[in-house]
C-alpha cells in the first residue's frame, strides 16, 4: 500500500487519524513526509494548546499534548538500565538517539544515560519546534523541586502539589528551583508550616497563577506579593486588615496590575461583610438591576487523569455575580467584589466603570 | 435488498421482491439502481442504499431515471474491481438508513484489497466509509517503529525521492528539448 498513491485529501485524512507519537515517529521516516505532515497537519496542531513535559516524584519525563488524543502518551524519557534488544536509533537534531516501543501497549520510549539528561531531552524539544512551529505553547510540569527543569525555548513552568512540612529547612534551594525557570505558569503549593518559607521577592509571587495553601497561617504573604493573573489562597486565618489592605493597593494602582482573580478562603472565620465593604469603598448597583457574571478561562486546568476520570475539569474560574464593585483610580477598571461566609471573590473587568454599568443597561 | 447477477451489464436484472401489502396504508415501492464495475457484474442497490455515496446520489438526482431506464442502464465503474464495488454495495445496504456506528471492524485486513477499497470510497463519495477506511489505514501503523511504517505504506527514503527527483527533471528536461526540436522541424 502506496501511502502516497491516495489522493491529497485521502492522505490528509489518515495522517489525520494517526496518533500523535506515532505521527512524531513517521516524521523520521523521510523528509518528504515530514513536510507532507507539517502542512497537512497544519490544524491539528493549531488545536494543541500545548506540549507539557511531566516530571514525576523520581524524575521520570512524559510527554502529553493537550487535549489529549489518546489515553497513552505521547513519549516518555527513560534512563538505560535493564537491555533490550529491540532499540531502533534516529537522528534527532543531529543527535543519534534510542527509541523502543515498549513490549505490550507500544508506547514510545526514549532512552538516554545519566550524563545525557539534558542534551536528550533538548534535541527531542528543538525537534518539536520545528516539527510543530514556533508558536506552540511548551510547559514543564514538575511535582517537586529536587529534579532542575532545563532551559529550553518557549517553555514555561509549572509546580504541582508540592508539601511544605513542618521542618522545612530547605529555602534556598526551593528559592533557585524558582529561579532557574524565567517563566512560572502556574504554582501550587500546600504549607504546613507557620515560618514565612518565602522571600517576598520569590519567583512564586511571579507566577501567572497560584494554588497556595497555608491552613495554620496567619499571614498569607502571596496576599501582599503576588503578581501574576490568578490566585485561589486557602488559609486557616487571615487577618482583615490585610484583606482590606489588599483592595486598596489594587484600588490606588499601587500593586497588582495584572491580577485577574483572586479568591481567597478564610477557613477559621467568616468575613465581616458590612464593616469590609465600608472600609474597601465598595459601590453598590441598584438592586432593580442584575449584576453581570466575572468568569474567565483559567490560567491552569488541572487536567490530570484523575480530575479527567472524575469529570472535574473546571476550564473557568468560579463566576462572580456581586452587586458590590471597586474601581482602580488609575484607569478607572472595576473589580466586582463578592463575600460568601469566610470567601472573598475579586474578579478584574477589561472594563472603565462606564462600560462596566452599560452592560446592565 | 439487493442481487447480484453474474453477466454483462446489459443482462437484464431480476425483478425486486415485491413488498407485502400494508393492511393501513400501501408503501411508496423502493426504487432501485444498478451498477457495475470493472467485472461486468451487475449489482441492484436500493436508491436507499445509494444515497451513501455523493456521486451516485447526484447521478440518479439528475437522471430522473425510471426502473426500466435503470434497468436498462446500469452506472458503469470501470476504475472499480468487482470484489470492491460488492463490498461497497455490501456496506451501503448493511448501513441503509441506520446512523453510522462509530467504528466498522468488518473492512478488510489486507492491505491492497483496503488500498483499493480506500480508492473506490474516495471516487464514490462515501463519506462515512471512507472515514472508517482511513482510521483503519491509520491503525496500520500502531506501535510500529519508523522503518516498519516505511514498509506497511511504501514511503521512498530520502535518497530514493532524490533519484526519482532527478530522474523526473531529466526526463522534464528531455520533453521540452524534444518539444523545441520538433517546434524547429515544423518551423523549417
Amino acid at each position: 500500500m502506496k501511502l502516497f498513491k491516495f489522493p491529497y485529501l485521502v492522505q490528509e485524512e489518515i495522517l489525520q487519524n494517526v496518533k500523535s507519537s506515532e505521527l512524531f515517529l513517521l516524521s523520521f521516516v523521510s523528509k518528504k513526509i515530514k513536510e507532507k505532515i507539517k502542512s497537512s497537519q497544519l490544524n491539528r496542531f493549531k488545536s494543541i494548546d500545548y506540549i507539557r513535559y511531566e516530571c514525576n516524584h523520581d524524575g521520570q519525563i512524559t510527554v502529553y499534548n493537550h487535549p489529549r488524543d489518546s489515553w497513552g502518551y505521547m513519549l516518555r524519557f527513560v534512563k538505560h538500565g535493564k537491555p533490550h534488544n529491540d532499540y531502533f536509533q534516529l537522528k534527532v537534531s543531529g543527535k543519534m538517539i534510542n527509541f523502543r516501543l515498549s513490549s505490550l501497549l507500544k508506547q514510545l520510549k526514549v532512552y538516554y544515560y545519566a550524563h545525557q539528561t539534558e542534551s536528550v531531552i533538548k534535541s527531542i524539544h528543538n525537534y518539536f519546534l520545528d516539527f510543530y512551529g514556533n508558536s506552540m505553547e511548551y510547559q514543564w510540569m514538575s511535582r517537586n523541586y529536587s529534579h532542575p527543569i532545563p532551559r529550553l525555548q518557549n517553555l514555561s513552568a509549572c509546580l504541582d502539589k508540592l508539601i511544605i512540612g513542618s521542618n522545612f529547612a530547605d529555602n534556598e534551594n526551593l528559592e533557585n528551583f524558582f529561579s532557574s525557570c524565567p517563566v512560572w505558569k502556574y504554582i501550587n503549593m500546600y504549607f504546613t508550616t507557620i515560618i514565612e518559607t518565602l522571600s517576598p521577592e520569590s519567583k512564586i509571587y511571579q507566577a501567572e497563577s497560584v494554588q497556595i495553601n497555608q491552613l495554620i497561617h496567619t499571614d498569607p504573604a502571596a496576599l501582599r506579593y503576588f503578581q501574576g493573573k490568578q490566585a485561589v489562597i486557602q488559609c486557616g486565618v487571615c487577618k482583615i486588615p490585610d484583606l482590606i489592605e489588599f483592595v486598596i493597593r489594587w484600588k490606588s494602582g499601587e500593586a497588582f496590575h495584572k491580577l485577574e482573580y483572586l479568591q481567597m478562603e478564610i477557613r477559621t472565620s467568616e468575613i465581616p461583610q458590612n464593616h469590609f465593604l465600608d472600609e474597601i469603598g465598595s459601590k453598590y448597583i441598584g438592586s432593580n438591576r442584575k449584576p453581570p457574571t466575572h468568569t474567565l478561562p483559567k490560567v491552569h486546568v488541572q487536567d490530570d487523569v484523575l480530575t479527567l476520570m472524575a469529570g472535574d475539569v473546571k476550564l473557568n474560574t468560579d463566576p462572580i455575580t456581586s452587586y458590590t464593585y471597586v474601581v482602580r483610580e488609575t484607569d478607572n477598571r472595576v473589580a466586582s467584589v463578592l463575600i460568601q461566609g469566610g470567601t472573598f471573590s475579586f474578579g478584574v473587568w477589561d472594563k472603565t466603570e462606564e462600560e462596566f454599568l452599560r452592560m446592565m443597561d | 435488498m439487493s442481487s447480484t447477477e453474474q453477466g454483462t451489464s446489459s443482462a437484464a436484472p431480476a425483478e425486486p421482491t415485491t413488498a407485502p401489502e400494508s393492511a393501513a396504508a400501501p408503501e411508496v415501492p423502493e426504487s432501485f439502481y444498478y451498477v457495475h464495475g470493472k467485472d461486468k457484474v451487475v449489482h441492484k442497490v436500493s436508491a436507499g442504499a445509494l444515497q451513501h455515496s455523493a456521486l451516485i446520489h447526484g447521478m440518479i438526482s439528475n437522471l430522473g431515471y425510471t426502473e426500466e431506464q435503470a434497468k436498462a442502464n446500469p452506472f458503469p465503474f470501470e476504475n472499480i474491481d468487482g470484489d470492491i464495488l460488492q463490498m461497497v454495495v455490501d456496506w451501503c445496504n448493511q448501513h441503509k438508513g441506520k446512523p453510522t456506528p462509530p467504528e466498522d471492524t468488518n473492512l478488510p485486513k489486507q492491505k491492497e484489497k483496503l488500498f483499493d477499497l480506500v480508492l473506490a470510497v474516495n471516487y464514490l463519495e462515501i463519506k462515512e466509509l471512507l472515514t472508517y477506511c482511513c482510521k483503519q489505514v491509520a491503525m496500520m501503523v500502531k506501535g510500529k517503529s519508523p522503518e516498519e511504517i516505511r514498509e506497511i505504506w511504501m514511503i521512498p527514503t530520502d535518497a530514493e525521492d532524490e533519484a526519482a527527483e532527478k530522474e523526473a527533471k531529466k526526463r522534464a528536461g528531455k520533453e521540452a528539448a524534444g518539444e523545441t526540436a520538433a517546434a524547429a522541424g515544423d518551423a523549417k
